[in-house]
């Protein structure tokens, strides 16, 4: 008869809905799996948005969101507690995007049908300002335009503008000063404004209009 | 609706074309304001229109139950694949077959059924690793038996017979 002679006894499983970032990566270091899908359960949607927003496309962030995942997996011994666990995967994911940027040149893609269909949008709109785009045409006009920044101003924008994360954490997940990433989202702006205007005269205002022309 | 902020956009927003100014204490607050103001709204975006990208839209459409479940799949999957693939690593070769190794050592032992007396073994004479004694009614150390191939989570089960005595262990994580 077969019997069962040993098995380790079933440790005590924590509340990982309750656990924080930090303890779910102390966890996945000391090899749990249970702390890995929890961990995957919590970030696969800001993971996915913000992958999504950098390369444009949900297939591909799909991809370099799992890969983020099974590198946090593998590199979880190298995890130092006295880092912010967000940072650290924010991290990952951002240095794995613009790895994939790079070896799809994004920059080679054109972006007519988006521009086509947007002038189409503005034609029948009555008043004509950006802050009345919807969001769908704000995503596709951002798809656009960002082709024209360098990964890491598109990288700074998204994080400080759009995910609201501070500049002290922009700059560890860049690996670079505050100083740079002020730079870097300066340089960003500016480029998207004049981008902004150049394109879409017909929203910008004729404030804004004029400061590019002093430009 | 909160109320306006009383300072005015083109002060509060200046910082954001020149580089070496600092953000305004208010700006937080103030931001937070235009989601639920669209005259605010369209004043700001009329001094600076790339804040019309704060509103970039989340990925609509989406059921993130499913999407991490993909993810936890195909993280699984990546896992094992990377468990197969030939080992980069002289060191993790070596520890899985010094984990093989002992597998295989307690197995034979196990099966004998019967007491390994090292003192009265030829072989004990030929220095070599450490053979834990087996007792003469023969009880699988299961507990110390996973310990020492160093897989504490693996299952241990025992088909016992007189002369013959199986034994099995279970460890997803072992890939010999």
């Amino acid at each position: 008869m077969l019997k069962l002679v040993h098995s380790n006894p079933t440790p005590e499983t924590p509340k990982w809905s309750e656990a924080t970032d930090r303890e779910l990566l102390l966890a996945m270091r000391e090899g749990s799996e249970a702390a890995l899908a929890a961990l995957i359960g919590r970030k696969t949607k800001p993971l996915l948005q913000l992958t999504q927003r950098i390369l444009g496309e949900l297939e591909e962030a799909r991809d370099v969101v799992q890969v983020t995942f099974f590198k946090v997996w593998e590199n979880r011994a190298k995890f130092d507690d006295r880092w912010s666990p967000n940072t650290w995967i924010y991290r990952i994911a951002s240095n794995l995007a613009i790895d994939h940027l790079r070896s799809r040149k994004s920059r080679e893609k054109s972006a007519e049908p988006v521009r086509h269909h947007l002038r189409q949008v503005g034609e029948w709109r009555s008043q004509k300002d950006f802050s009345r785009l919807q969001q769908g045409e704000v995503a596709g006009i951002f798809r656009e335009l960002s082709s024209e920044l360098s990964e890491k101003q598109r990288l700074a924008f998204l994080l400080r503008e759009v995910e609201g994360l501070s500049s002290q954490e922009v700059a560890e997940i860049l690996s670079c000063r505050e100083s740079t990433v002020r730079n870097h989202l300066f340089n960003a702006r500016k480029l998207l404004r004049r981008e902004l205007v150049k394109r879409y005269p017909e929203y910008a205002s004729r404030r804004v209009q004029a400061l590019e022309v002093e430009a | 609706m909160t109320a306006c902020p009383e300072l005015s956009w083109q002060l509060l927003l200046a910082h954001r074309f020149d580089v070496r100014a600092g953000e305004p204490a208010e700006l937080g607050a103030a931001l937070a304001h235009l989601d639920a103001c669209p005259a605010c709204r369209r004043e700001a975006c009329a001094i600076d229109p790339t804040l019309v990208f704060k509103r970039l839209p989340p990925i609509a459409d989406l059921d993130f139950d499913s999407e991490a479940e993909r993810m936890r799949q195909a993280v699984s999957g990546m896992r094992l694949v990377a468990r197969i693939e030939p080992r980069r690593s002289g060191r993790a070769r070596a520890g899985r077959w010094a984990a093989a190794a002992g597998l295989a050592a307690m197995a034979l032992l196990a099966g004998r059924g019967e007491p390994v007396r090292r003192e009265a073994s030829a072989a004990s004479a030929v220095p070599g690793p450490a053979v834990p004694a087996v007792p003469a009614r023969f009880e699988l150390p299961s507990s110390a038996m996973v310990e020492e191939v160093g897989r504490p989570k693996a299952r241990v089960y025992q088909l016992a017979g007189d002369r013959l005595s199986v034994v099995m262990i279970v460890d997803s994580s072992l890939d010999v």
